[in-house]
């Protein structure tokens, strides 16, 4: 036996050193034997663990997901959802998620471009991502001139970035399904920049810049005839690029949508498209507080904004099979828009009625084609391989900023980005 | 030659029986402990990968005793102590080679230290999964009026896609064998395909009547797919809400 043993020499130290654990080696491996102590020490996770070893071929080491695919509910659908936003959805102890997202946006400064929160939220938990909503944005434009010969400067922005930092889904918590109730929610701060900054100073250096928090609230109801709306309550606090004007206030808003009428969503697929149609409805009203305006056109005073803001945009040859093969590039390039806003001071009777037309030519397409499946399947599905989107616009501006009660009438040719 | 080298493997691999033969006690006692057959616990390939192993290492002992002594031992009959030798080498050493082949092959059995620290993190992360899987799986999916008559996924899956082709900008005539496979993000634009789309059907023709009603966040997780989306509504008749 002697000699058997120096014969293994180093080898037979190893096999010893590591001999451990006959029991765990030779017929346990399909889930850890930590979890199955952690099971034992945990009554509250017998059952689930019971489930889980017979539902989980697989060895837990290799992957977590067919952890989630414990089948407890009738006629389960294969689930397959990212475990990390898990936490978006209600758990038992009561009836909305809470997760924490962090997440940049970066539009225009205008109420209509897509200050969706909850539309992230669902592409977080869906395995298809739909289309980026950047792609559907305005963005943000900024532009900078900087006169040598006449020593100005002069600084256009158009900007709103928002940090979306948490949000969840809610379950009805009522067994009717016409009395409203919050499905989402969503909290993000913002930083709005909107007017001219000018070196040295001139009449038309007029800006706004806000800081504040978007609390969005998705609610549904059968009984109503638009089931889905979406509510903002924006309180902020308003300065100008100078850091001049002290402004406080209040935004309130209500975004309904409705499919049947393409407000807010519509359907796609239709593969004979040449265009497609898509309106916005938000209606809003505003509390200020002026205490200095600043470089504003506002008054001193407190002031009670309310309007609306309506914009309709056609997409011009939209991505699908037909077009794609007749247009190739073009398709899903080009879109119009129009939109109309109309706010009135109930305090002093002010009017800002703003209308701006633009025709965008996106430059960062955000589709793909891939395998057998069809071409709208895939660039929906496909991930982007661009994350923000990016545009040329030829706009026109006509009206009353309501932020600075500012006149403009002006064209712009400007290159947009959004994220 | 191959005579001793088969009986070093044959013995090798009773050495690793006598192992397996513990395990299966301590995997009974597993499957006890949690209420199981230990038939949910116990893997046919892996015992006969350790078996097969232990064949290995049989052999590699006994070449090795040979190349040691520079000669085949002529007393196997008589000298018990080289058989026993042997069947320890099977019994030890495929714990040495398992533990070898984790450290190169991530599918490997958990051998090293810093492998037992993966498993363990793994193991955490799998009880935290398992929360939440549980919390998961408690979501409610909807119901319909008590009383209504059983439907069909196939019908589910008719009218859906008839509920589709209402919508501006649908396909008005959606193929009615559209895969199962298909995502709704392919039927429906931002902001939240799956949640409108069943928005849209609740009030809906049949599902409309039956007082269909979807509960978000199960739709949102398991209606991503039209197949999904079917079985959604398919959990909503099978959970009837009381008159």
């Amino acid at each position: 036996m002697t000699h058997l043993l120096t014969s293994f020499g180093a080898v037979a130290f190893l096999m010893l050193g590591t001999a451990t654990g006959i029991a765990q080696t030779t017929v346990q491996g399909k889930i850890p034997l930590e979890l199955l102590r952690e099971c034992q020490k945990n009554p509250g996770f017998m059952p689930y663990c019971a489930q889980l070893i017979k539902a989980n071929p697989q060895p837990a080491k290799q992957t977590i997901q067919p952890v989630l695919q414990v089948p407890v509910v009738k006629n389960p659908p294969a689930p397959n959802p990212p475990p990390q936003v898990v936490s978006l959805l209600p758990t038992g102890t009561g009836p909305c998620g809470f997760g924490a997202v962090n997440k940049l946006f970066v539009r225009a400064a205008d109420q209509m471009d897509n200050f969706n929160y909850d539309s992230y939220l669902v592409n977080l938990l869906s395995s298809t991502p739909t289309t980026s909503m950047a792609a559907d944005a305005k963005g943000a434009s900024i532009s900078y001139t900087d006169n040598v010969a006449n020593g100005t400067q002069t600084a256009t922005i158009d900007a709103r970035a928002s940090y979306l930092m948490f949000g969840g889904f809610c379950n009805d918590p009522f067994t009717d399904r016409n009395i409203p109730f919050v499905d989402g929610y969503a909290v993000a701060p913002f930083v709005l920049g909107n007017g001219n900054w000018n070196e040295p100073l001139t009449k038309t250096s007029t800006s706004a810049a806000r800081v504040g928090t978007d609390l969005q609230l998705a609610v549904t109801s059968a009984m109503l005839p638009i089931s889905r709306s979406y509510f903002y309550i924006s309180p902020f606090y308003q300065t100008d690029f100078r850091g001049i004007a002290q402004i406080g206030g209040a935004d309130f808003a209500w975004e309904p949508f409705a499919p049947e009428i393409a407000l807010g969503t519509s359907a796609k697929g239709d593969p004979n498209a040449y265009y497609t149609f898509i309106w916005q409805f938000k209606a809003e009203a505003e509390l200020t507080d002026v205490s200095n305006p600043g470089l504003t056109n506002l008054i001193k005073g407190n002031h009670t904004w309310i309007g609306e803001t309506t914009s309709a945009t056609l997409g011009i040859l939209p991505l699908n099979a037909q077009n794609e093969k007749s247009w190739g590039d073009i398709a899903g390039r080009i879109s119009v828009n129009a939109s109309a806003e109309y706010y009135y001071d109930t305090q002093t009777g002010a009017n800002a009625p703003y209308y701006t037309a633009s025709i965008n030519y996106k430059l960062g397409p955000c589709k793909q084609t891939s395998g057998q499946q069809s071409r709208e399947i895939a660039a929906a599905t496909a991930a982007c391989t661009i994350q923000g989107s990016s545009a040329i616009s030829f706009e026109y501006d006509w009206g009353t900023n309501k932020d600075t009660l500012v006149k403009t009438n002006q064209y712009l040719v400007k290159f947009n980005y959004a994220y | 030659m191959l005579a001793y080298l088969i009986l070093g493997g044959l013995l090798g691999m009773l050495g690793q029986g006598a192992r397996a033969a513990i395990g299966l006690k301590g995997m009974a006692d597993d499957a006890k402990a949690l209420d199981l057959s230990p038939n949910d616990l116990f893997e046919t390939a892996r015992l006969i990968t350790s078996i097969v192993i232990g064949f290995l290492v049989g052999m590699a002992a006994a070449l090795a005793y040979a190349i040691g002594h520079g000669a085949i031992p002529t007393d196997l009959a008589t000298n018990y102590q080289i058989l026993i030798g042997f069947i320890a080498a099977g019994y030890v050493g495929t714990d040495f080679l398992e533990g070898f082949i984790a450290q190169y092959l991530p599918q490997g059995a958990p051998g090293t230290a810093a492998q037992k620290a993966t498993a363990q993190k793994v193991a955490a992360q799998t009880a935290d999964y398992a929360v939440k899987a549980a919390a998961l799986s408690q979501l409610p999916c909807g119901y319909v009026n008590h009383g209504v008559a059983p439907i069909t996924a196939q019908e589910i899956k008719s009218l859906v896609l008839q509920c589709y082709a209402t919508l501006p900008g649908a396909n008005p005539h959606p193929n009615p064998k559209t895969p199962d496979s298909t995502p709704i993000s392919a039927l429906m634009g931002p902001p939240d395909p799956v949640y409108t789309l069943a928005l849209a059907c609740e009030k809906f023709g049949r599902f409309n009547t039956d007082g269909l009603m979807c509960q978000r966040p199960y739709f949102e997780v398991y209606g991503q797919t039209l197949g999904g989306f079917v079985q959604c509504i398919q959990c909503c008749y099978n959970h009837p809400k009381a008159a």
